[in-house]
């Protein structure tokens, strides 16, 4: 399946603003779509459409910062470039604070706006791989069996196949042939690749 | 220690926080007057001398660090990444005189915990040093 292609999101109250950032977007090749208000992206937002938000920060009813918080709130990495027209310092910084992308002061140069778009883009695109890549080690583990699961543990803790005989209550030679089956399921190419796969998946757990 | 960190109530029961807010001492009028401010907040703080001095300071556990910067990222970001080094994690505030949001952003990228303007230290400190010192 393709993934789908990333479009970036612009949430302004302003229909002058939201024309002329829409227009300035597609004119070199991306998707755009504009939002008056806040509420109106949240109902329509999808976490699986890559891209990002450009994203003002005064608007009436819900607020640019209170979008980011909602959007943190619902554990969405889609990065924010938040746009103002004050020079609001406490506000740059709360919004740094809770994780914006960036923060760009209107008016701001065409090109400053889309070079702040195409970084935001990669960071997006960095973020799937990433999280796709943590999906399959997850798959992968869960297709181990408990006792293959055991030998993982105690393998990436270091240990050496006689000592996790010992532990298990198993032979030396059994040991072999589980840890043979786990690096085949999890397609580890070496022990440091299969510690690595436990930390990242160590991690995920941590996270979630 | 500098002097003037006699003056701060850290032995007040009503006092905030369990470490102290060090303040990079630069001799400027911002540095006495966070100084001044803390103090009224009841806030324990430490001065430190530029350098060597503040990087022997951050060594101890202390809420967070503030730092005066008359002139910019440069060298917000060479302190904030040298004190990183010394003490991961420690929230570094950067107080710059009249900053736009571009200079704001670049030190927040640079690892800053927050930018406080000058011209706006009461309220700048309220809201960034108190919650810190909630989790010292």
């Amino acid at each position: 399946m393709t993934a789908p292609s990333p479009t970036v999101f612009i949430v302004d109250d302003d229909e002058a603003v939201r024309s002329s950032l829409r227009m300035l977007i597609r004119s070199v090749g991306l998707q755009a779509r504009a939002f008056g208000l806040a509420t109106e992206f949240l109902e329509s937002y999808d976490p699986d459409v890559p891209g990002c938000v450009v994203l003002d920060v005064r608007m009436p009813g819900m607020s640019g910062l209170e979008m980011q918080q909602e959007l943190n709130r619902r554990g969405a990495t889609i990065p924010v470039v938040f746009i103002t027209g004050h020079g609001d310092v406490p506000m740059a910084v709360e919004a740094m604070q809770h994780g914006a992308f960036d923060f760009l002061q209107k008016p701001f140069r065409d090109q400053d706006l889309l070079d702040r778009v195409q970084r935001a883009l990669e960071r997006d695109a960095q973020t799937r791989t990433a999280f796709t890549a943590r999906a399959t080690i997850r798959e992968r583990i869960q297709s181990l069996t408990p006792r293959e699961l055991e030998v993982m543990r105690l393998v990436t803790m270091g240990k050496a196949n006689k000592v996790i005989g010992a532990e298990l209550g198993v032979s030396q030679r059994t040991v072999e042939i589980h840890r043979a089956h786990v690096m085949e399921k999890m397609q580890a190419s070496s022990l440091a690749a299969l510690v690595r796969m436990a930390l990242d998946a160590a991690e995920t757990t941590d996270n979630s | 220690m500098h002097p003037a960190a006699a003056a701060a109530p850290r032995d007040s029961p009503q006092a905030l926080g369990r470490h102290p807010v060090l303040v990079v001492d630069d001799g400027g009028t911002h540095a006495s007057e966070i100084e001044r401010l803390l103090t009224a907040m009841r806030v324990p703080w430490e001065a430190c001398a530029p350098g060597a001095a503040t990087m022997e300071a951050v060594r101890r556990e202390a809420a967070c660090l503030i730092t005066p910067f008359s002139n910019g990222k440069d060298d917000a970001g060479s302190l904030i990444e040298a004190v990183h080094q010394v003490a991961p994690g420690l929230a570094v505030i950067v107080v710059i005189d009249n900053p736009d949001v571009a200079a704001t952003v670049a030190a927040m990228r640079l690892g800053a915990h927050a930018v406080i303007e000058g011209g706006a230290l009461a309220t700048g400190l309220l809201h960034q040093v108190t919650p810190l010192l909630q989790s010292s």
